[in-house]
């Protein structure tokens, strides 16, 4: 059995303690240099002194109910005072495991656990946790192994005519110029002089601004470039993608 | 297959809390407002919810709650207008939590959540060996209890 960290008794602690904030300032704002003033400030605060132990105890109990078991097969967590979760994560489920090592928890060696499985609801971890480093250790030597290169070698991979297809066809650059082409040839002469009457208008815009900027960029570039940024998005993003197959 | 029903301790449970609820909403409503028609209507109105709650909706509610679990699967039905049957095979569990309250083989407030791809399943106010019962089924291994 393993605990978390001892610093999660501040993080329980501290969505509470922040309540002690304006006794604090009211501390500081009546602050003067006195022998005395210790003793009179305690005197005066000693009940919000107090709800600050309770705080700090209730987070301590709730990190001394925060255990951590496991077994070769799964990794279970028991949490909560008196409604007790259980979580029971078998080690073969585990999809993914980031382990963060902020800066300023360096020198306690402290680290956040988060362990996700293929189920659960999205954007939301299925197991975090505080721990030392020894815990993670402990934790780490019961996951199974991944052997990358065994499972990168032999995973079909698209060539880059069929991904340069990909991209034409499915990036709505694409598809955008084909509709407004469609538009333009069948949509009938209202429509024609109704468009062109505003691209005029966009035009002269456009050409003040590019004027103002010196540039001199004409229209047709603006269009032309927008339809290689939306070509080359699909395309650069198509450009590592792998199938992946996994037997169990 | 085995069928499995909602612990009927959980349902006195219920009725004790939501009858504290109401002394307390009760006692808050007439010492914070003055106004006797507007207190009167306050505790006519709480005290039917209350009733309707505890002596209609909830009986029916755990009436129609029932498992049952077979070795490969763990199927729910429940819902008092409509009914839902919802079946989960243990294999694609990836995940299982348990609740439990204090004393929970007597408020029968032990609930357990199957996390599979794309959702989850909650089973609801079960019998605390029927919990351990099911949880083993599962598969989950190590059913600790302190």
């Amino acid at each position: 059995m393993y605990f978390e960290h001892p610093l999660k008794i501040l993080k329980y602690s501290a969505k509470n303690i922040w309540l002690l904030i304006f006794p604090l300032l009211r501390g500081i704002y009546t602050y003067h240099f006195d022998k005395n003033w210790f003793y009179s400030w305690a005197k005066g605060a000693w009940f919000d002194i107090a709800v600050l132990g309770a705080i700090i105890i209730f987070g301590f109990v709730r990190w001394f109910f925060s255990r951590i078991y496991f077994t070769d097969e799964e990794l279970v967590h028991r949490d909560g005072v008196f409604l007790r979760i259980h979580t029971y994560i078998p080690f073969r489920n585990i999809s993914s495991v980031t382990v963060e090592r902020p800066i300023y928890m360096a020198p306690l060696r402290a680290m956040r656990f988060r362990c996700d499985t293929r189920a659960g609801i999205f954007k939301t971890v299925d197991l975090k946790l505080l721990v030392s480093d020894k815990t993670r250790r402990h934790i780490m030597e019961h996951m199974l192994d991944i052997d990358a290169k065994e499972k990168i070698e032999g995973i079909p991979q698209p060539n880059v005519w069929s991904i340069l297809m990909f991209s034409i066809f499915f990036s709505s650059g694409f598809s955008g110029t084909v509709y407004l082409a469609t538009f333009f040839f069948k949509g009938g002469d209202i429509a024609y002089n109704i468009i062109s009457r505003s691209l005029n208008i966009i035009t002269i815009e456009t050409a003040k601004i590019t004027e103002k900027l010196v540039l001199k960029i004409p229209t047709a570039a603006i269009f032309i470039g927008v339809f290689f940024y939306c070509f080359v998005v699909p395309f650069i993003s198509c450009e590592s993608f792998q199938i992946r197959q996994i037997y169990h | 297959m085995k069928q499995y029903y909602p612990d009927r301790h959980c349902l006195t449970t219920m009725r004790l809390i939501i009858t504290a609820a109401v002394v307390i909403i009760l006692w808050a409503v007439r010492y914070f407002i003055p106004i006797e028609k507007i207190v009167m209507l306050s505790i006519v109105v709480v005290i039917s919810i209350a009733c309707f709650e505890m002596f209609v909706h909830l009986p029916m509610f755990f009436n129609s709650i029932s498992y049952s679990a077979t070795e490969t699967e763990v199927t729910k039905s429940s819902g008092v207008f409509i009914k839902v049957h919802q079946s989960v095979r243990y294999s694609s569990i990836q995940y299982t939590t348990r609740i439990s309250s204090p004393l929970s083989q007597y408020t029968g407030f032990n609930f357990i959540i199957f996390f599979v791809y794309g959702g989850q399943l909650r089973l609801l106010f079960l019998k605390r060996s029927d919990a351990d019962e099911i949880i083993r089924l599962s598969g989950s291994i190590s059913v600790k209890e302190d």
